[in-house]
């Protein structure tokens, strides 16, 4: 049923050393601030601001392999690459939607898995 | 790859590795803790008892997220207090706090790991710092590293792991410096005046008085005294009450050095300056470097390294052997010698430049025999150390004993004295060291003892004319002039067997044997 998942609840539990509680706070931690992440990957994509894009998919990138989030893993380096380089590709877009996307259905199991309403 | 931990209920589950450990209730002792390794296997490594202060552990990180996961798992060490941050500014404001260990990642907006390690050292200087950075460039690492990072952890999966092992390695580090740290106070007590050198003869006090002028700059301390004195006690009590007490006390006894190899002792050699040197070798100086440098029995030095030595100390700086670099050092010189080094500039076998370079503050230790009840004292102390390091029991000497050894001469000081309370504590099997538990030097009449009741005044100009021959190395001259009396008196007396000429011992002359 596991595999299902989006993100990975054993990882989580690992990374949070089995304490049941304290994966609740960083669960609630990634719905605060991973949504203010990824809006500033998209205001960085609009405005030319490479840098922002790049230190921010940097730093979802460290929490996208605490939560073992597997779709996103490739993407996200994809993206933080691009910001580096600041040479955007003509995929961005479409990769920015599908962050969006994959990002969004992660959150919900979230919410769903660990009873956090919206 | 190391996983984590801790004491309470282990429980194997599966994983890629083949067999995991996991924890499912934590119950850490204080200043106690286990870390379980595995790797396919399931070894326990415990690692324990540690001090007991608690490390301060600060860690910056934008990433509230990562940040909050990484400090939960630190914080589960009860010994270690850590405190977050994701704001540059809030961090630098704390520093002033000097935690132990800070934990930063290397891109943060506003600022980078670069500046901010600068900004630690600035701040607090005795700070560690670990780098975490999802930063996989060598080239950063390096770049960090020279600017002071203890550390530099890659943020993935075992991040975690690597620096809880980092933290306990800055701890064990931390751990020994505050050992040597206390090591060093514990010399610094033992070396203390009052502690080093026993007694409270108004002799022994002018030596204190002038070891405490010593003591406040790093200017050349000579000092003279006969054989068993305690110049080389004197010397490191002068190095461990003076502000060079952290850095090196190199002793270098130069009677025991041939001198064919003095010079590659003091200055060091480069691999290959000669037959023999195989790698590069640091000299004396080198190590002294910023502490002391201790030059016993400067008089038999010879005159070749002498131009050498005076060279390095007027000039500050040396070069090895085989090797045309010039090293500069910083080094504190004090000098020992029985030899009257006045008499031996006269006769040419000592440099006169090098003796003025050299005297500094002149310290002259008495011979024990002009210290009166410190002879009492000094005997107590050795007494007492030598019955307790052999379970002897309680000792004390009769009063016919301290009579004795206040009326002896102690041509051998105080190692002479040593060896004679030890064989007195020996000897005696009742707790009182009697007369027939001394044995005192007999065969040496340079035993001048005004307080004997049976000597004649022939014997007593006999043991002074003795104590004067063998002071000066048999110069029948020299003493003859010393003692204002005719050389002609003195060979008469050698003749008539009323003084013993023993062998010179004089390296630019043969021995002489009457």
């Amino acid at each position: 049923m596991n595999n299902q998942k989006l993100y990975s609840p054993e990882a989580v539990l690992l990374n949070c050393c089995d304490d049941e509680s304290f994966v609740q706070t960083v669960v609630t931690l990634f719905l605060q601030h991973m949504p203010q992440y990824f809006e500033e990957i998209q205001a960085g994509v609009v405005n030319a601001n490479w840098y922002e894009v790049y230190r921010n998919a940097h730093t979802m990138k460290a929490t996208i392999d605490l939560f073992n989030i597997q779709p996103l893993k490739t993407l996200i380096r994809e993206i933080e690459r691009q910001g580096k380089t600041e040479t955007p590709e003509p995929g961005l877009d479409m990769q920015i939607i599908n962050l969006q996307k994959i990002l969004n259905a992660c959150m919900d199991e979230l919410r769903k898995d660990y009873g956090i309403e919206n | 790859m190391l996983q984590n931990l801790i004491i309470g209920k282990i429980i194997p589950v599966s994983g890629k590795n083949g067999f995991f450990v996991s924890v499912k209730s934590i119950n850490l002792i204080k200043g106690t803790y286990a870390v379980a390794l595995f790797s396919g296997d399931t070894k326990l490594h415990a690692k324990s008892n540690m001090t007991n202060k608690t490390l301060s552990i600060y860690m910056l990180d934008d990433d509230a997220i990562f940040c909050k996961v990484l400090s939960h798992y630190i914080s589960l060490n009860p010994d270690y207090s850590v405190k977050t941050f994701t704001e540059v500014s809030q961090f630098t404001a704390a520093l002033s706090q000097k935690p132990d260990i800070v934990t930063i990642d290397y891109m943060l907006p506003g600022s980078s790991g670069g500046i901010l390690i600068q900004q630690v050292k600035d701040l607090s200087p005795e700070t560690k710092i670990i780098v975490i950075s999802g930063q996989q460039d060598i080239q950063v690492a390096i770049d960090l590293f020279k600017k002071g990072a203890h550390d530099y952890i890659i943020k993935d999966k075992d991040t975690q792991q690597r620096l809880w092992m980092s933290i306990q390695n800055i701890r064990e580090t931390i751990s020994l410096k505050k050992e040597v740290e206390h090591l060093q106070q514990e010399v610094e007590k033992k070396y203390d005046f009052q502690k080093a050198v026993i007694g409270n003869s108004s002799v022994l006090k002018q030596v204190f008085a002038l070891m405490e002028k010593a003591v406040t700059t790093s200017i050349t301390v000579s000092i003279t005294g006969e054989t068993g004195t305690g110049k080389e006690l004197i010397a490191k009590s002068i190095h461990f009450n003076s502000g060079r007490r952290k850095h090196s006390f190199v002793p270098v006894n130069v009677a025991a050095i041939p001198t064919e190899l003095l010079e590659s002792e003091l200055f060091g050699y480069e691999k290959g300056a000669f037959t023999g040197a195989v790698s590069r070798r640091i000299g004396k100086f080198e190590e002294a470097h910023r502490g002391t440098l201790f030059l016993d029995e400067i008089g038999e030095m010879d005159l070749s390294i002498q131009a050498k030595l005076l060279r390095a100390l007027q000039e500050k700086e040396i070069c090895r052997l085989g090797s045309n670099d010039i090293i500069k050092t910083d080094v504190r010189i004090i000098v020992a010698t029985h030899r009257n080094l006045e008499e031996e500039v006269q006769k040419g076998n000592f440099r006169e430049d090098l003796y003025y370079r050299i005297l500094g503050l002149p310290l002259q230790l008495p011979p024990l025999r002009m210290r009166g009840n410190d002879i009492l004292l000094i005997a107590k102390y050795f007494i007492d150390l030598f019955s307790k390091e052999n379970e002897l029991g309680k000792k004390t000497l009769s009063a016919d004993v301290k009579n004795k050894l206040l009326c002896y001469a102690f041509p051998g000081n105080i190692r002479e004295l040593k060896s004679i309370v030890e064989l007195g504590c020996v000897l005696s099997d009742e707790e009182e060291i009697g007369i027939e538990h001394i044995r005192l030097n007999t065969s040496t009449r340079s035993n001048i003892s005004l307080a004997s009741d049976n000597i004649s005044l022939d014997d007593y100009i006999s043991d002074l004319i003795q104590h004067y021959l063998e002071k000066h190395n048999y110069d029948v001259v020299h003493v003859a002039k010393l003692l204002k009396v005719g050389k002609s008196t003195i060979y008469k007396m050698i003749k008539s067997n009323r003084l013993q000429l023993r062998k010179r011992i004089n390296k630019y002359e043969q021995p002489e044997i009457v």
